[in-house]
């Protein structure tokens, strides 16, 4: 591996850190009677349970913060206030 | 095709149960449609073949798990697949309240005659409030995800084409989206905006967005 692919790497793991963290932050500030289903089988999260999947390196956990943070981005470029 | 509409609409989870309630309000027969409705257990692969062989619908609306190839009715039976039996749906406009089915299976039943498939490519996120579990129509979380979805099928039997259905749907989750956005919103709602904003992006058509039931 050459020494930028290394950099690369560490930076986009730096970066998958901090947007988990951000979104934790989120949902940690989010209501506590909010669930959600999500998924394919028994798939009802409650803000405990979405905190505890954050904390994992898994499928649901990736897509719980690519969900977070294109709406951010998206709130941020205005995109969501147009048609 | 026959002038009718196919439900399907298991309810083993809360988050099927939720669709089981709002789908059912969803459609009627106002628009001389005749409507087929598999519920609960009746959502299994056997009655689906079997009502689909007999009365050939013109629309076909699931609801309840799913993943990229397929679709489940009750227990998380499957009841279509890609490669199985996606056939049945020929000639037929579908709409898969289901996860990321259109992915995969929604271009496989097109190639195999569907004439368009509705259906969400990624995830599809309910959000409701626990506080109504046992009421699920009267959810103010839930209502701002399925009050726009409903509009799909109850536009195809009014006679829009299914890209005016997903369009119509589209708008309306955009309207409720800048709701949960406003100081209007409650907590619960303005929490619920980015799952809301995700099914916006993943809603799509395949097929023939003119396609009429």
């Amino acid at each position: 591996m050459t020494q930028d692919k290394k950099i690369r790497r560490l930076e986009d793991k730096e970066t998958m850190e901090e947007a988990r963290k951000l979104v934790i932050e989120r949902i940690k500030a989010a209501s506590d009677d909010l669930k959600i289903c999500i998924g394919s089988k028994n798939t009802e999260y409650s803000k405990q349970e979405i905190l505890e999947t954050l904390k994992e390196d898994s499928e649901l956990s990736k897509e719980i913060i690519d969900v977070q943070l294109k709406y951010l981005r998206d709130m941020a470029s205005g995109t969501i206030y147009q048609d | 095709m026959n002038s009718a509409l196919l439900l399907t609409r298991p309810n083993h989870d809360i988050g099927t149960n939720y669709l089981y309630y709002w789908s059912k309000v969803a459609v009627n027969s106002t628009y001389g449609f005749k409507i087929l409705d598999l519920k609960g257990s009746k959502a299994n692969r056997t009655n689906f073949a079997s009502y689909i062989k007999k009365h050939k619908p013109s629309i076909v609306f699931f609801n309840g798990h799913g993943s990229e190839n397929s679709i489940c009715g009750y227990n998380d039976e499957v009841i279509v697949e890609s490669g199985s039996n996606e056939y049945l749906l020929h000639g037929s406009i579908i709409y898969a309240r289901c996860c990321e089915a259109a992915k995969r299976l929604g271009l496989d039943c097109v190639e195999k005659g569907a004439l368009a498939f509705i259906g969400y490519n990624r995830k599809y996120i309910l959000a409701f409030s626990n506080s109504y579990i046992t009421g699920p129509l009267s959810d103010p979380v839930a209502r701002l995800f399925l009050e726009p979805s409903n509009l799909i099928p109850r536009s195809l039997l009014k006679g829009n084409t299914a890209g005016e259905a997903h369009q119509k749907s589209r708008r309306a989750m955009l309207k409720n989206l800048r709701f949960m956005v406003s100081s209007s919103a409650s907590e619960d709602q303005r929490d619920a905006a980015p799952y809301l904003w995700a099914n916006i992006n993943s809603q799509v058509v395949v097929g023939d967005f003119e396609a009429i039931a």
